[in-house]
């Protein structure tokens, strides 16, 4: 009886587990092993190198470079994403006409397929016949157009397209939270003889604080691990080396180089980086909180 | 070190998709799975709609032919091809035909990924191939792809703008307008007015064709990419010369300041708009859609090709032969039909119909169909006369050079798809356009940088996999 | 002085008046309770003086300054929440404290201030604690605590033990007017729980539709309610009311139900008079109503027959549910009937305590 009951248990946890090992245990195993071998990516024959990978990226330029960048890139749009997301959601918290239309439109970037956006932030940016630039010289901003996707200006660009395609995520989570906070603490605050900034400092920002750190952790996920963004705004080359972050620079090793050893020491110091970043979040939380 | 057999990712990819098949069999499979009908799955870079049209055609065809396959045609960008393919053949997974571009096929073969297709140059009879595109992809006595059409890009003027700001096209294109770098520098300068949203020329920033432009130019520079004893020479003279040329053109701003993001169908546009003045890529297609961006400017008196100056170190100029090469894969499990589709798809009237689509853009590359009377009265082989007879001559003059290939003897080299679907190259012209390197300091770098990843690959040993098998 | 005036004040929600011409003054140290059934607009008239809701009409003045365009913190009032709105992520201590802290006071003058208030609502103990580690009694104290410490003109109180169960409420109640005895704090206090008001109210405030109907000492409301509403709002059990009509036989004026005939006392008789009307309703309190065996002499008199439906034994009283003819009638006597249910009874009225409103607008006429 009680055989039979295992053998029903386990049959029934028999596809989850078949799907956790197969396809997160097993991969993520499977790039640390070849992480430590000189694994090409057409080739099935590799040697074990030890830490060689690792070793040889570290005395690299554009391994660092994208280091750099993918630290630059993934905090910019958090917190500009974090901000914009924050404002939006306050504002869309507040009664006004036409309100859940404009709730409506302020989703629309986080549903348009990412190469739609970028093709988009590309023509509306562009030097030669970008409206955003004719628009800025109309109103006399500036004289002469702002080369928004040549060589100084990319990264500002990558990181504003990111913070507007993916800052609805933050508007719906905060907003979410906002519209269970009790209008009557609002109420007992003004009365109490706090004004609107004190009383969105002292009741709003610390009644949003979990879900702010919730948001946070998961756009640091999400941002640090972004390739579509960063890889399609330079299409795959130009100025791919300015904005290149660990995803993409592991992409390239991995199918431009075919090193796919290498792409995978990449892809492992990514992993460990943000495990790293969640320890030191929860530390930082915790200490907060006790 | 003894190299060690462990599970590769492609055998692991094979079993994931061998459980996934279990699961969704069911859902899947046709009814009667028994008589399960054969699938060919078909690659190709010609993307647009009638591209699409022609080769389903071929596939249509073929289906009546062959009652019980399946064909699946898919047209995918020129730009994306390395990497996809890359990709799908690192999962075990590759389509059973492709266009792949001529530097790929020697990287591709000597991994055992290709079979030959003599097969089909038998077939069309070898001799009624034309000798340029007959070579590119002959090694070891076997022919390891065959291409879909030829033709070339051309240094394309808009005549009408030239002409306005007092410079003359010569009506006879082998009069070159500038004979060198410097001349063709002067008058962009000259046609450049920025206020008015003006450039002298349009570069693209898309690495695959960034690097094309490279190739060229190192050509027509006298250098290429490799030495003969398949070495980068891209801390030599030529190449640094063109990583010069490269740097004065975006430090004197006659190219879009934007000019790194952007992306070929961009620089058509530019083109089209009058926004600049002349592009170093202009395939023949683009004749054919001049009118959706510049209504009533599609004839020669608009756009016109230009013979190419040459470098301070070149005596001839040289042009990109663009022709994607058919290949079949050695994992394909149909490759006799693969084999028969090829042939089919050479057939006079398919083929006709195939190259029909752009005829400025591409010829056919039997001599049969050159010389066909369906093909002769092509209506746009009259209308666009220049831009075609530019590209003959080219070709004749052995001043075409495969795609990614920039020496005869790089036909050869068995790494050149990895270190130009790399990003080495197009980092160091940025590291040179953002004033980081100079040009000798960013050539010395890709050599180093591409040395290194040759030595990763296994150069200068011959070839990795037959001393594997020897060791 | 008046410490608290509200001069015609009106406020409507979109075409819903919420407070109709509302007038009122409210002396320094009184408890003012206003009550009324829910919608009747006295929480919107409470939250119009505390300058949550803006003022349509009308205007509001406190300690003789007028408050219309000044937001709630420059008005020097205190206010406690149905919910208690105590700010979850601060401890007691911090709750307490927070009215002071945004009014720049500093830090050594807020402790005593808050120690003292804790000290007198007996939360000493629960300075540390979050609100989520309080019961419903403690956080209620809080919420007191954080109108107390910061001493304002006048306080607010929105229905501020409905939250409370029934025990706890009743000590809640007597504890509220005991702290309103010690702070002499002008109090206006809003339920819709008419013992609630008729116990803690000096005066108390009956609204009905954003109108007020009635403003009085609660023996004022109970013993001359000035119409019907009022009269059937304030008691508990509910005043009887009987459609009915004045005869007069051998020039003495009788109430006529239909099912009984009671005797005008002769003092009301002439109101009755001048109205030259003859339909009524009659009011009778079921306390009024009593045995027509009970000797003690008195004003009670005349004589109701009537069927006992229920009897409800309250302790001291009795609650008797009856029919008469087509009425139902409730009566609240001092002792167990000796009649069974579904017998007939005889009843007397206290005719010194009858109610007479107009049968056309309800206005009270004796």
């Amino acid at each position: 009886m009680k055989y039979k009951e295992h053998i029903q248990g386990l049959s029934l946890v028999a596809p989850c587990l078949v799907i956790i090992f197969g396809f997160i245990f097993f991969p993520v195993g499977y790039s640390f092993w070849l992480s430590f071998t000189n694994k090409q990516t057409l080739y099935p024959d590799y040697d074990y190198v030890g830490f060689g990978n690792y070793v040889m990226l570290s005395g690299e330029e554009e391994f660092w470079m994208s280091m750099w960048q993918g630290t630059i890139f993934a905090v910019g749009t958090i917190f500009f994403q974090v901000i914009l997301g924050l404002a939006a959601a306050l504002v869309l918290n507040q009664a006004f006409r036409g309100r859940g239309f404009v709730r409506g439109l302020t989703l629309f970037p986080y549903m348009l397929p990412t190469i739609v956006t970028i093709l988009l932030w590309k023509w509306l940016l562009s030097t030669t016949y970008g409206p955003i630039n004719y628009f800025l010289q109309v109103i006399g901003i500036i004289d002469q157009p702002v080369v928004w996707l040549g060589a100084n200006w990319i990264m500002a660009s990558t990181i504003f397209v990111g913070v507007w395609q993916f800052f609805p995520f933050v508007v719906i989570t905060l907003l979410a939270r906002l519209q269970t906070i009790d209008l009557e603490l609002y109420e007992a605050a003004a009365i109490d003889g706090a004004n609107a900034w004190k009383r969105f400092f002292f009741i709003t920002l610390p009644q949003l604080r979990f879900v702010l750190l919730v948001v946070i952790l998961l756009r640091t996920f999400f941002m640090f691990t972004k390739f579509d963004v960063p890889w399609l705004m330079a299409t795959g080359g130009g100025l791919q080396r300015l904005i290149s972050n660990w995803p993409v620079y592991a992409f390239r090793r991995t199918f431009g180089q075919l090193q796919a050893g290498e792409g995978a020491a990449i892809s492992v110091l990514l992993f460990f980086a943000l495990v790293l970043m969640t320890i030191i979040y929860f530390r930082i939380y915790r200490k907060e909180e006790a | 070190m003894a190299k060690k057999k462990g599970i590769t990712r492609r055998d692991f990819l094979k079993g994931v998709a061998g459980a996934a098949a279990l699961g969704t069999g069911a859902t899947f499979l046709p009814r009667k799975a028994h008589a399960a009908k054969r699938t060919l799955r078909i690659w190709h870079t010609e993307a647009s709609a009638v591209a699409v049209k022609a080769v389903q055609k071929v596939c249509d065809k073929f289906e009546q032919l062959h009652p019980d396959v399946k064909v699946f045609a898919e047209g995918l960008g020129w730009a994306g091809l390395g990497t996809k393919l890359t990709t799908s053949i690192a999962a075990g997974n590759p389509p059973d035909i492709t266009h792949i571009q001529p530097y790929m096929y020697r990287s591709l073969q000597i991994k055992g990924e290709l079979v030959p297709v003599d097969d089909v140059y038998n077939h069309l009879g070898i001799d009624n191939i034309f000798e340029a595109v007959r070579d590119i992809a002959h090694y070891d006595g076997k022919y390891w792809g065959i291409s879909h059409e030829v033709g070339t890009p051309v240094l394309l003027i808009r005549k009408d703008l030239a002409e306005k700001a007092g410079y003359k096209v010569p009506k006879d294109w082998t009069k070159p307008m500038f004979k060198t770098w410097d001349e063709e520098i002067e008058y962009l300068e000259a046609v450049t007015d920025p206020k008015k949203g003006q450039w002298g020329m349009s570069l693209p920033g898309t690495a695959y064709f960034l690097q094309e432009h490279c190739g060229r130019w190192v050509a027509s520079n006298g250098g290429s990419f490799y030495d003969e004893k398949w070495n980068p020479v891209f801390d030599q003279d030529p190449f640094v010369g063109v990583l010069d040329f490269i740097l004065t053109l975006s430090k004197k701003k006659i190219v879009p300041p934007d000019w790194l993001s952007q992306s070929w169908l961009g620089m058509i546009q530019e083109i089209c708009l009058g926004k600049t003045t002349l592009i170093d890529h202009g395939y023949g297609r683009i004749a054919l859609s001049i009118d959706k961006y510049a209504p009533g400017k599609a004839s020669e008196d608009y756009f016109y090709p230009i013979w190419r100056p040459v470098g301070p170190l070149g005596e001839k100029s040289y042009t990109d032969l663009d022709a994607e090469l058919w290949v079949v894969f050695s994992k394909s499990k149909n490759q006799d039909l693969a084999m028969e589709w090829l042939k089919l798809f050479y057939e006079r009237d398919l083929y006709l119909n195939y190259i029909a689509q752009y005829p400025v853009h591409m010829y056919p590359i039997t001599k049969s169909l050159a010389n066909d009377p369906g093909y002769k009265a092509l209506p746009e082989l009259k209308q666009w006369k220049a831009w075609i007879d530019i590209q003959a001559e080219y070709i004749s003059r052995k001043q075409a050079l495969p795609v990614g290939i920039y020496a005869p003897h790089e036909l050869h080299i068995p790494f050149v798809m990895e270190v130009f679907d790399s990003g080495i190259i197009v980092d160091e012209i940025v590291s040179v356009v953002q004033g980081r390197r100079n040009p000798k300091q960013a050539g010395q770098r890709m050599t180093e940088r591409t040395k290194e990843l040759i030595k990763k690959i296994g150069y200068p040993v011959p070839d990795p996999i037959k001393a594997a098998k020897s060791a | 002085m008046k410490k608290l005036v509200l001069k015609n004040i009106s406020k409507r929600f979109g075409k819903v008046v919420a407070v109709n011409n509302a007038e009122l003054e409210i002396e320094d140290q009184e408890f003012i309770v206003l009550v009324g059934p829910s919608g009747c607009g006295k929480t919107t008239t409470l939250r119009m003086v505390a300058g949550l809701e803006t003022v349509d009409e009308g205007e509001i003045y406190i300690n003789d300054r007028l408050v219309n365009h000044l937001p709630p913190k420059n008005r020097d009032i205190a206010m406690v929440f149905q919910n208690y709105a105590l700010y979850p992520h601060m401890n007691v201590y911090q709750n307490l404290a927070f009215g002071l802290r945004m009014r720049k006071i500093p830090k050594a003058e807020r402790e005593p201030k808050v120690i003292e208030a804790a000290r007198i609502l007996g939360i000493e103990e629960l300075l540390e604690r979050k609100p989520r580690q309080l019961s419903g009694g403690q956080r209620q104290r809080v919420a007191l605590g954080r109108a107390i410490v910061r001493n304002p003109e006048v306080f607010l109180f929105d229905e501020p033990l409905s939250n409370l169960d029934a025990k706890l409420r009743v000590q809640m109640r007597t504890e509220l007017k005991k702290l309103h005895k010690r702070l002499e704090a002008t109090s206006v206090y809003v339920t819709h729980d008419q013992v609630e008001a008729m116990t803690m109210g000096d005066r108390i405030i009956v609204m009905k539709d954003g109108t007020i109907q009635q403003i009085g000492s609660p023996s004022d409301l109970y013993y001359k309610p000035q119409n019907r509403f009022v009269a059937g709002f304030i008691g508990s059990p509910t005043m009887n009311f009987l459609p009915c009509r004045i005869l007069e036989a051998d020039s003495q004026l009788y109430i006529e139900t239909g099912d009984f005939r009671l005797p005008l006392l002769d003092h009301f008789a002439d109101k009755v008079r001048e109205r030259g009307d003859s339909k009524f309703i009659l009011g009778i309190r079921p306390e009024d109503i009593r045995e027509k065996k009970s000797v003690q002499p008195s004003s009670f008199g005349g004589s109701i027959k009537a069927q006992i439906n229920v009897t409800e034994i309250l302790g001291k009283e009795v609650f008797l549910d009856l029919t008469t003819g087509e009425n139902t009638l409730s009566a609240l006597i001092s002792a167990e009937p000796e009649e069974n249910l579904g017998q007939e009874i005889e009843l007397e009225v206290n005719l010194a305590r009858i109610h007479l409103f107009s049968a056309d607008n309800g206005n009270a006429i004796i």
